[in-house]
């Protein structure tokens, strides 16, 4: 047995491939021939290979061609043209962003994005009471149908569009402990109370349904994460706020149901005298994309 | 397909949106079975062809279109990897339906069974996330849509020693994963 290659996977790798040398091979063969453990490699490498060879194509789809070409278009980069030209172009550009950005310093502070984007779908709960209540710096407008802004259209997702009616905004009354006002609407949310007593102020829960939006709101989560890919054709995303009117928020569970999504959380009052955590201003979950959201606050 | 473009003639007798047309397929592929995902293969290929755009001033067709079409995309690719595996995705709970972790090989099939087209499809995309981005390319490459030696030393620039080391170990390791189906597949 020739120990310089008996066994020797990459020997025998290339042997199945012809990629020895004339003299190597007819040696590599006649030891092959006479060696059981040998054959067997060369046998199971054969069958892998037929196994991948027969690994069928994918077909990216009708019009692949022409949307890559179109992108490609869009972006309008240059292309052949003198290395000059591209460095002029480009310090030209890069001399318009800074004056964009010493524009932008200039002027005063910009809100936060979130607070101005009516663009966001907000639910109001309605039995807050008023003093535990913490408006955003525009007053958010109270309908029996929730804003929801048409985002970015796929072929197959029926876009969404609600009108907006003004209504004023009503001070909130407890008529009982369990009194509970309830907000449907299609793309809207609703809000039912458990059994239990006093009714928390209900947070101003999120629902999230294209990418604008998504890219907003992951901009106040002040991470440095990149933005977690959704595809809004089968997916929406819930934003809870982690704390709000005094209260810390927290996600139990999501269920679902036909045509229907429960977001379950629970209240844990803050405490001056316990340690503080740091939280990101909203806790976040993807989840399949339904009509209607409902939130459900439990024990 | 239009061949009067002259935003794309960047080089004599070298269209790019010919280019696109004739590999751009090829390209999809070589993405897909490298990141096993339809929806990022695509996005790789749209970054493969914007690159390739940008510099395509560069390529003098010393080589053929598709070794640095290539060569972009498995570049693409390794950076994705590189990129996820330092900064992985934060979140409650996601159920992206193509997510799923690594799912190994069923332990011996029983001897008669007779592997369907997808289940074998399903078992090498298996096999490829077993391997590491250089092996798994060469495999691709090679055993899949059977390019030559030279083609694959082009795309990586590496030697012909190296892809045959890395070849030779890439077959190993399928060698592993696979012996409960080589029975089968025999």
């Amino acid at each position: 047995m020739n120990k310089n290659f008996c066994k020797n996977q990459e020997v025998l790798s290339a042997y199945l491939d012809g990629m020895l040398p004339e003299e190597r091979k007819s040696r590599v063969k006649g030891h092959v021939e006479s060696c059981p453990e040998c054959s067997q490699i060369i046998r199971e490498m054969e069958a892998i290979r037929r196994l991948l060879a027969e690994y069928p194509e994918k077909d990216p789809g009708v019009g692949f061609e022409t949307a890559v070409l179109n992108q490609v278009k869009e972006r309008g980069l240059p292309v052949s043209f003198r290395n000059w030209s591209r460095r002029i172009s480009y310090s030209l550009g890069g001399l318009a962003l800074f004056l964009i950005i010493l524009v932008l310093v200039q002027r005063p502070s910009i809100q936060p994005p979130l607070e101005k984007d009516k663009s966001l779908e907000l639910s109001r709960m309605v039995t807050a009471e008023k003093e535990n209540s913490t408006l955003p710096a525009t007053k958010p407008e109270i309908s029996d149908k929730s804003v929801v802004l048409p985002g970015e259209v796929y072929p197959d997702q029926k876009s969404v569009k609600l009108k907006t009616e003004k209504q004023e905004v009503k001070q909130p009354e407890l008529a009982s402990e369990t009194a509970v006002k309830k907000e449907t609407a299609r793309g809207g949310i609703a809000l039912k109370s458990t059994d239990g007593p006093a009714i928390h102020p209900a947070p101003q829960n999120i629902v999230i349904r294209n990418k604008k939006d998504w890219e907003g709101i992951w901009l106040t989560q002040n991470l440095t994460l990149p933005l977690p890919k959704v595809d809004f054709r089968k997916q929406m995303v819930i934003a809870v706020p982690s704390i709000q009117n005094g209260q810390e928020y927290q996600v139990i569970k999501t269920e679902e149901k036909e045509n229907l999504t429960i977001v379950y959380y629970q209240v844990i009052p803050l405490n001056k005298d316990t340690a503080q955590t740091i939280l990101p201003p909203y806790q976040i979950k993807i989840v399949n994309t339904q009509p209607i959201v409902e939130f459900q606050q439990v024990k | 397909m239009n061949t009067n473009a002259p935003d794309f003639e960047v080089t004599p007798g070298l269209n790019f949106e010919n280019v696109v047309y004739q590999e751009g397929k090829k390209v999809y592929n070589l993405a897909y079975r490298l990141c096993g995902n339809s929806e990022e293969a695509k996005d790789i290929v749209q970054e493969t062809f914007m690159k390739a755009y940008e510099n395509f001033h560069r390529f003098q067709g010393k080589s053929q279109v598709f070794t640095y079409l290539y060569r972009i995309t498995f570049n693409i690719w390794k950076n994705r990897i590189r990129y996820k595996n330092r900064h992985p995705i934060f979140s409650l709970q996601h159920n992206g339906p193509e997510e799923k972790a690594f799912d190994p090989p069923d332990p011996a099939p029983p001897p008669d069974k007779i592997l369907e087209t997808e289940e074998k499809s399903s078992l090498v995309k298996k096999c490829l996330e077993s391997l590491d981005p250089a092996e798994r390319l060469i495999i691709v490459m090679r055993d899949i849509e059977g390019k030559s030696y030279e083609e694959i030393t082009r795309v990586l620039n590496c030697r012909l020693g190296t892809v045959k080391s890395r070849l030779a170990r890439a077959r190993g390791r399928l060698r592993e994963i696979l012996s409960p189906h080589l029975k089968i597949l025999k």
